[in-house]
């Protein structure tokens, strides 16, 4: 069968060539060789009613379709030519209808557009949180060779590793904050007043600052979060919204370290060496101080940094916290949002006991006498740590919503959505 | 007119060898004559008409698809080669009326599309996988019930820690199934000749009512406020006995219970729950999943968001681990001894942390004596119950809030001065929970009353005292409920022996 329709199809074909003097009566046939009607262009098809090129075809369906009324300047008269075809639109048109264009031959689904309207998806977020490094290369042999090898002599703790892309992280915290940083006349006011906190001087943060110490803690809760398999497996959407706690989580956690191994009563360190203190007008410059919302952040401002004081800075200080157990308090709390790792019950227990396993480890080599009793303090303070979320999400988000801030876009999308 | 008869005949009887037969060729050529939908070229008799391979496919398309199409104007277009494709229902009438059969279309040999398109159109809706359900672990909450005084005494300090704990612990909950079955019978009492059936019914069951399966939803309001300001109060009387909590100031007190009221309303109903399907509340009536069908709009608000979550985060994690009764007391503990709590002095700090450290040094002797090679990853999982249960406390205040900010429900005064943190009821709230702190000075006192009949009567000389009368009773209650277990450990103790002497 699909043989003999080729062999008609071409015997159609000769027939057409050999006798032109043939075809039906009552249809009106122009040959190949003849132009656009319009405009004397190659012939795209008959679509509306005479031989049209695709311009002259689509120029009707638009001007019907969209109703429009061109003008003449010059009489009416134009010639239209391949070249001179957009110069006068009206007689464009009117020859279009003179050669045989109906409109009524427009079909319904030209005039609706296409079915599917195109989405576009903003990139920049998916870079972001997919393009982060993996800085541990051993991480996963190590724990399986924990696992199948009972005690690890001869393989690195998981914990050496992560306190390892913690001390690196750290490093570029400076770096960081220069590249974004940009020289203005506020940042001259804010480089004369420098106050001396424990022998070095520090500058108080300004509103920049804030945005960078937003943004570095997603940025370094991604890279964290990447060391692991089950966060890495995880869509885009589901890494959004653990980052979107996690990252708050892990930027109080450094700013918590720092907090407290340099500060002094009342002051709380971003990643910088930069201070935020509970009096907003302390270490102001005049012209800021006498802006118009002064008002509502001074009210504002001592919630954030009483709340983070309270919840992370004294109680690090207290304890005397160390990188040990700063990486193992990010590990729980990447860990400790259930809901998504629902799928991977299993590797998120392992990952825990791991955590587990090694502080108390860490914590009976270095207090031997009341090693239990600060694993549970350090475990309790993921309580208080959520606390402090709690009030810098509430911060942020009155800061937005009454534009006392702007944002980073970064932050905005993550965190603010 | 016979002879083109029978040529038609002929050429529907030799359909299939059309091609290799010379007298039908001979007779009429069907490539000759047009299309007889719109006149264009045909290609042969498709489906009985002579058509073309436009109009041929535009009629299966239409068949096989079973489409339907609108005319816009008045059925009554011309449809020619070059305006065909403008209205499709005059199209197909043209198609039905020169004589295309639909019986003609060979179904098995005329698919639309290659297959895998075919799928795509056709393919059955997207259906989500659902997650496998969670295991249901056994259930400690009714075997356990602090008789299992089996711990070996290898660390005396620990040992009496999680004692005194559990002590309480046992004394709550019987006075829990006092209260259930008073409130039992006074509500199965006013409900009439039912109500007597129920009442005698119940009877039977009151010795271990409190601990009985749970048989009948919860579906009212008022069950809900009930509960709540029923434990809330024993959570006082509880705090009492926890051992710095009567040598901090008034200020300090309030604070630590105003902090952890919303976590006991969270726990005690969790540690009831044999499975992650529903949680058990302390009248006998359970809360599932689903909530909204049984509480009314307004109280389906409160907990719609709260139930399933708990479920998930405290139940689950607490079925897992099989937690027993003396980890659930020490959790409690830990979750009420909060140093970092808002508004703390320092000195009451110090005292915290030291209480703090204390559980937990016995926790986790507790632990290493029970399971030794797992004793650290035990213990950390149960003390990260402690950051859910925050997230769930500050859910439950928020919902609180709402509620009550827009008269959604009424909220239990009492439930507001311990949950809700106010500051315009600043002022207020202090003396109602100082009134609470004193009034319910009794319970004790009759718990201890076979071991000091001389107490107990001080405290029913001072019940119809004024408040400050009834603190100062209160204040020499509780050394007398922790004297006989914890005497001979800390100094504190000692002072308090003696000043009693």
């Amino acid at each position: 069968m699909s043989s003999g329709e080729v062999m008609t199809y071409g015997e159609i074909h000769r027939i057409s060539t050999s006798s032109p003097d043939t075809s039906p009566p009552g249809t009106s046939t122009q040959d190949d060789t003849d132009g656009c009607a319009v405009c004397g262009d190659r012939v795209n098809g008959k679509r509306y009613g005479a031989p049209a090129c695709l311009g002259c075809i689509v120029f009707f369906r638009r001007a019907v379709t969209n109703e429009v009324t061109y003008k003449c300047l010059k009489g009416g008269t134009c010639v239209i030519t391949n070249e001179s075809r957009c110069i006068c639109r009206y007689c464009r048109l009117q020859k279009c209808y003179t050669v045989g264009m109906k409109a009524s031959a427009i079909q319904r689904r030209d005039v609706m557009g296409p079915r599917k309207p195109k989405i576009k998806e903003s990139i920049v977020k998916t870079e972001i949180i997919e393009e982060v490094p993996k800085l541990i290369m051993s991480s996963n042999p190590s724990s399986t060779g924990s696992m199948s090898e009972g005690p690890p002599k001869h393989k690195r703790p998981l914990l050496e590793d992560l306190v390892e892309v913690q001390r690196w992280q750290c490093s570029k915290h400076h770096s960081f904050f220069e590249a974004h940083e940009a020289i203005n006349l506020d940042g001259d006011l804010y480089a004369h007043m420098h106050l001396k906190l424990n022998g070095t001087l520090h500058r108080r943060a300004r509103a920049r600052d804030v945005n960078s110490m937003l943004k570095l803690g997603l940025i370094d809760a991604a890279t964290w979060g990447n060391q692991f398999d089950l966060f890495r497996r995880l869509s885009t959407e589901e890494k959004k919204h653990i980052l979107t706690e996690f990252g708050f989580t892990f930027m109080l956690v450094d700013q918590g370290y720092k907090t407290a191994q340099k500060a002094e009563k009342g002051f709380w360190l971003l990643q910088n060496d930069t201070y935020m203190h509970e009096d907003y007008f302390l270490g102001l410059p005049e012209e800021d101080a006498r802006k118009e919302n002064a008002a509502t952040k001074a009210k504002l401002h001592p919630l954030f940094v009483n709340e983070s004081l309270n919840c992370v800075g004294y109680p690090f200080k207290n304890l005397q916290i160390d990188e040990h157990e700063c990486a193992v308090l990010k590990t729980i709390l990447l860990l400790t949002q259930q809901g998504v790792f629902k799928h991977c019950v299993n590797e998120v227990k392992h990952l825990y006991d791991c955590c587990m396993t090694e502080l108390m480890g860490h914590s009976q080599r270095k207090y031997p006498d009341t090693a239990a009793e600060r694993f549970g303090t350090i475990i309790l303070l993921t309580s208080s740590i959520r606390c402090a979320i709690n009030a810098l999400y509430n911060q942020t988000r009155v800061s937005d919503v009454f534009d006392l801030m702007k944002f980073d876009p970064l932050v905005r999308d993550v965190l603010l959505s | 007119m016979d002879y083109f008869l029978d040529a038609s005949k002929h050429i529907q009887l030799n359909q299939i060898d059309e091609e290799s037969s010379d007298d039908f060729m001979d007779l009429v050529d069907p490539l000759a004559e047009p299309c007889a939908v719109c006149g264009d070229k045909s290609t042969g008799t498709h489906y009985g008409v002579i058509s073309c391979n436009g109009c041929k496919g535009f009629f299966r398309r239409t068949v096989l698809r079973d489409q339907k199409f609108t005319c816009r104007f008045n059925k009554r277009c011309v449809i020619d080669k070059n305006f065909r494709c403008a209205c499709r229902y005059c199209r197909f009438q043209k198609c039905v009326q020169v004589g295309m059969k639909r019986e003609a279309i060979q179904f098995e040999r005329d698919p639309v599309g290659s297959p895998t398109s075919g799928a795509s159109l056709n393919g059955t809706p997207f259906k989500k996988d659902r997650s496998p359900g969670y295991e249901n672990g056994n259930s400690n909450g009714v075997g356990s019930n602090g008789m299992g005084q089996e711990n070996m005494r290898t660390v005396p300090q620990s040992s009496s820690v999680i004692d005194a704990l559990m002590e309480m612990e046992a004394r709550v909950n019987q006075e829990m199934c006092n209260r259930y079955r008073r409130s039992q019978i006074f509500a199965n009492g006013s409900g009439g000749s039912n109500g007597n059936d129920t009442d005698i019914q119940q009877g039977s069951d009151s010795g271990a009512s409190a601990f009985a399966p749970p048989n009948r939803p919860c579906t009212t309001e008022v069950d809900l406020n009930e509960i709540s300001r029923t434990t809330l109060l024993l959570m006082v009387e509880w705090a009492k006995t926890i051992n710095p909590f009567m040598d901090l100031s008034m200020e300090d007190k309030i604070i630590l219970l105003k902090n952890y009221a919303p976590q006991h309303l969270i726990l005690m109903p969790a540690f009831r729950s044999p499975d992650t399907t529903r949680v058990c509340l302390f009248n006998n009536t359970y809360m599932t999943r689903d909530n909204n069908t049984d509480l009314n709009g307004f109280a389906a608000f409160k907990t719609s968001n709260i139930t399933p979550r708990v479920l998930d985060e405290i139940v689950w994690p607490m079925r897992q681990l099989q937690m027993r009764e003396q980890e659930f007391v020490c959790l409690k503990a830990l979750a009420f001894l909060h140093p970092e709590a808002k508004g703390l002095s320092n000195s009451s700090q110090i005292m915290i942390r030291d209480a703090r450290n204390r559980v937990l040094k016995a926790l986790y002797a507790f632990i290493l004596d029970q399971m030794p090679d797992d004793a650290p990853t035990r213990y950390g999982n149960i003390l990260l119950l402690a950051p859910a249960l925050k997230a769930l406390t500050q859910l439950l205040i928020e919902n609180m809030t709402l509620t009550k900010f827009f008269g959604l429900a009424e909220v239990d005064s009492l439930l507001s001065e311990f949950i809700l943190d106010d500051i315009n009821d600043h002022s207020t709230a202090p003396v109602s929970l100082q009134q609470h702190l004193s009034s319910p000075t009794t319970l004790p006192t009759n718990g201890v009353s076979p071991l000091n009949p001389a107490g107990s009567v001080g405290s029913v000389s001072s019940v119809s005292g004024i408040t400050p009368t009834g603190m100062l009773s209160a204040t020499l209650a509780a050394p007398l409920a922790i004297h006989p277990l914890q005497s001979q450990d800390s100094i504190l103790n000692s002072e308090q022996n003696n000043h009693m002497l």
